[in-house]
């Protein structure tokens, strides 16, 4: 380079300055523009106001943010569900929800895994997750990220048709104090508070505590057979519940190759609810209304090391404790996983990711006389994975092929198997296309191995029972049961356009083999002339198939107007008398708006149908149909102060009350109606 | 060193011009993730890099779509005499091309990777990242009653032979 003669200098000086003064005169249109001194001056209005990036994600994915449930005002995870394109998200009562996607859904829905913090909350008393005790501070959750369709070549066994994964924020960025009080109808009332510090250089911590009370949703007689009505009348039906949970995650840098997290949390819950119990004795079923107290606790760490520069090491553990005193389907499990996976790239073009993991479930359950567990009551599951993810980039910047598997082996099935070949392509920056073909695997619940469910008894000289004795149906598990398999295939499309309109769709074929079917085993005469017995055994006859479309599109109108419309359109074709639902609503729409009013005032609004869906009765022959419906969501959110957010919420409006979704086994329907609550946050 | 000491003279000339300091409110309010761009263009301008005069251009990278847009806007920008080039990287191992690097939040899981990776080479790594700082990087970009702020980890830049311009420290809410 020459060297500069001062007269050069001075003129660029010059120059310099005069380009300043000219640019002040017209205020600058770009931050660029602007000294360092100025940038500092500059108030942060929003966090971000592009649209969100596309997903190079293989997979249908979809991302709810912190930022959108702490704007929404979900109190729950089903509720922050709630407009995910493909998702069924249906409240059974007060506490229960069926959560689904891509068909069937139910109470004890068991074709999707739900994880917080890599943590499993999937039961495997009878394959499903106990949605009302899976719950932190919603303030704290980082984002909820859904995949639609098999997950299980990295997720594991029982992400066949999903997996939800709960990520809370690091303790890093939950630093300070944060109250929130609120108040309501059904959400009566709730508290939560959490403090957040720097314990050291590299060390934070955070704690939090919350309880909520929730009120009892409405039995309406109309919802259920005259007879069932006259019984249940007789009855409390009351639902509501009280929850309170505690926790705190420590987040450390241990040199600068290592972190280590460790998180805990501990939960207690009382809930009422009204159950059916089969009886010996006309009318052969009671509706007793009986309290539940669910306890739990668990500790998790997760520990990692860089190698390198392309290469890192994750260590995970965690026990878990989960307690049901329910009088029909108590239990108390202990869980102990461990994994191990190791991140690598090797040369340009592979990106590996390999691990391994254990895990150990002890189940004790509670006898009695709906439910009977044939091991004598404790029972113990090993599962061990091994699983191999290779994404190998055959062209720069544009096509990835992606091969998975999982080889696990569980106490009841052996060895499980599950692939998956994905495929992803951008042919130009606004434009991806991927697609994807994968197997996987339901595996057999403890209640379809081992529990003898008293699910119904029928009344001498009826239809279904033409003999002249009371006919006692006992669902039997079988250790012969197998496991459920899928072979999916799937396709989608992402578009971008500048940063004001997004579109993600995605199609799928799904294929399932060895479904769930029961079959009469045997007949018990030995109880008579009391009663006799008929025992149907699980086995895997059943199969089908569905297929569908899911879209989401965001429009950013301008910078303070966004919508999103969401879409699913599912077609079921199954053979008939599954003892699973197996239907998805054909069509379920959601038309979400944020609009920022003021500098302080946001508002949110939403809009959802949902189509006509099924629920299955273990004693009808034939579904039963749960009605379509709409609703509307309001919230507004007002930034009294820098500290002080004031937020009311109204929920389902606009279709009075209605049954949302009606429970396979044990449950009687419960209204969803329109509700309110206000909430007052504080940030400190 | 003429070439530097020319660099510092522009830099400070207008540092000191009086319009920079009038000039406050921006006819639209930006995008924090236009700040965040904005900021790091400007530590860029005043940092100092071994053989930074001959190279052809000073290479600015980040790692996710969502600040494409906002580092593309610096793509005909200098810095004194070099182009400004803005660079979306996917791993680690592309960071030793860099002048300068942008983690965001989103990219935690890579921090530990990319401090063994870069530990002592000459990059100037910059994020918003809680406890940046404090875990190994130099450059912190923190949020202080809605406005940014930042730190700088001195001896980590001085260990990688990079220098930062007194004016610039002197911003700083922490320099340890």
């Amino acid at each position: 380079m020459q060297k500069p003669d001062m007269v050069r200098l001075w003129i660029l000086g010059a120059l310099l300055s005069c380009f300043s003064t000219a640019s002040a005169d017209s205020k600058p249109s770009s931050p660029l523009d602007l000294s360092l001194q100025e940038l500092l001056e500059i108030e942060v209005t929003s966090v971000s106001r592009q649209a969100e990036s596309l997903s190079s994600a293989a997979a249908a994915i979809y991302v709810i943010t912190g930022e959108e449930i702490r704007q929404r005002g979900f109190q729950s995870i089903p509720q922050a569900l709630r407009d995910v394109p493909g998702l069924h998200v249906a409240q059974i009562d007060s506490q229960k929800w069926a959560v689904s996607s891509r068909g069937f859904n139910g109470r004890y829905n068991n074709k999707m895994l739900v994880m917080i913090d890599g943590r499993s909350v999937y039961s495997p008393e009878f394959s499903g997750v106990y949605w009302e005790v899976q719950d932190t501070l919603m303030a704290d959750i980082d984002r909820i990220e859904v995949i639609r369709g098999p997950g299980a070549a990295i997720w594991g066994a029982n992400a066949v048709n999903g997996v939800i994964n709960i990520i809370t924020r690091h303790s890093a960025d939950t630093l300070g104090g944060y109250a929130e009080l609120g108040a309501g109808d059904y959400q009566q009332s709730f508290a939560g508070f959490r403090y957040g510090g720097r314990l050291a250089p590299g060390l934070t911590g955070r704690a939090y505590v919350k309880a909520f009370k929730r009120d009892d949703m409405d039995f309406d007689p109309a919802d259920v057979s005259p007879s069932a009505a006259a019984l249940i009348s007789q009855s409390d039906t009351d639902n509501g519940w009280w929850k309170q949970q505690m926790g705190g995650r420590l987040d450390m840098s241990l040199g600068a190759a290592s972190t280590l997290t460790l998180s805990a949390a501990a939960y207690d819950s009382m809930m009422d609810q009204t159950v059916t119990v089969p009886t010996l004795t006309a009318p052969f079923i009671e509706y007793p209304n009986i309290n539940t107290e669910s306890r739990g606790w668990h500790l998790l760490g997760d520990y990692s090391r860089a190698l390198s520069a392309n290469s890192q090491l994750n260590l995970k553990a965690y026990f878990d404790h989960a307690k049901r005193d329910e009088s029909f389907f108590g239990f108390s499990r202990d869980t102990v996983d461990l994994e191990m996976s190791h991140h690598f790239e090797m040369g340009e073009r592979h990106e590996l990711l390999w691990g391994m993991g254990y895990r150990h479930i002890n189940n004790d359950l509670d006898t009695n006389q709906t439910v009977i567990d044939t091991q004598g009551g404790s029972e113990s599951i090993n599962l061990w994975s091994l699983f191999v993810q290779d994404q190998i980039t055959l062209k720069p910047d544009s096509l990835w092929l992606t091969l998975a598997a999982r080889l696990e082996h569980h106490s009841y099935t052996d060895f499980e198997w599950q692939p998956t070949v994905r495929l992803s392509w951008q042919p130009a920056e606004q434009h991806r296309f991927w697609t994807a073909l994968s197997r996987a695997v339901r595996t057999p619940s403890q209640a379809e191995n081992e529990y003898l469910i008293n699910v119904g008894n029928l009344a001498p000289m009826t239809a279904f029972n033409p003999t002249g004795f009371v006919n006692r149906l006992i669902l039997a598990g079988n250790s012969d049961y197998d496991s459920e398999v899928i072979q999916s295939i799937e396709a989608g499309y992402r578009y971008a356009t500048g940063n004001h309109f997004s579109l993600d769709t995605a199609v799928f074929y799904n294929d399932y083999d060895d479904l769930r079917s029961s079959r009469v085993a045997e007949t018990d005469f030995s109880s008579l002339p009391t009663y006799l017995t008929t025992f149907s055994a699980f086995d895997n006859e059943a199969s089908g198939h569905n297929y569908g479309l899911e879209l989401s599109a965001n429009w950013l109108l301008n910078r303070d107007l966004k919508l999103r419309l969401n879409y699913s359109y599912t077609k079921s074709d199954f053979s008939d008398g599954q003892p699973q639902n197996t239907d998805s609503p054909e069509q379920m729409v959601s038309l979400l708006a944020n609009w920022r009013i003021s500098r302080d005032i946001d508002l949110t609004a939403s809009w959802r149908y949902v189509d006509r869906s099924q629920s299955i009765d273990p004693i009808q022959v034939d579904n039963q149909t749960v009605d379509a419906y709409h609703g509307v969501d309001l919230g507004m959110n007002w930034q009294l102060t820098p500290e002080l957010k004031f937020s009311a919420f109204a929920r389902n409006l606009f279709h009075g009350s209605h049954v949302e979704y009606k429970a396979e086994l044990f449950s009687i329907p419960y209204r969803v109606e329109p509700s309110f609550f206000g909430k007052l946050t504080l940030e400190f | 060193m003429a070439w530097r000491s020319l660099k510092t003279f522009t830099l400070v000339l207008a540092l000191l011009s009086p319009s920079a300091q009038t000039a406050t409110a921006l006819a639209d309010p930006p995008d924090s993730r236009s700040l965040i761009a904005a900021l790091n263009y400007n530590f860029a301008k005043y940092a100092d890099w071994p053989g930074e005069e001959h190279a052809e251009s000073i290479d600015l990278c980040y790692f996710t779509d969502s600040f494409k847009n906002s580092f593309s806007e610096l793509h005909d920008k200098a810095i004194f005499d070099k182009p400004v080039n803005t660079m979306q990287i996917r791993d680690v191992e592309q960071t030793s091309r860099c002048h300068l690097v942008y983690i965001d939040r989103s990219e935690r899981n890579i921090l530990q990777r990319l401090f063994v990776y870069l530990r002592d080479k000459p990059v100037l790594t910059v994020s918003d990242i809680t406890g940046f700082v404090d875990d190994g990087g130099m450059i912190e970009i923190v949020r202080v009653d809605n406005k940014f702020r930042f730190k700088v980890n001195m001896s980590r830049m001085e260990s990688s032979n990079l220098k930062m311009s007194s004016q610039v420290l002197k911003l700083a809410v922490e320099v340890k």
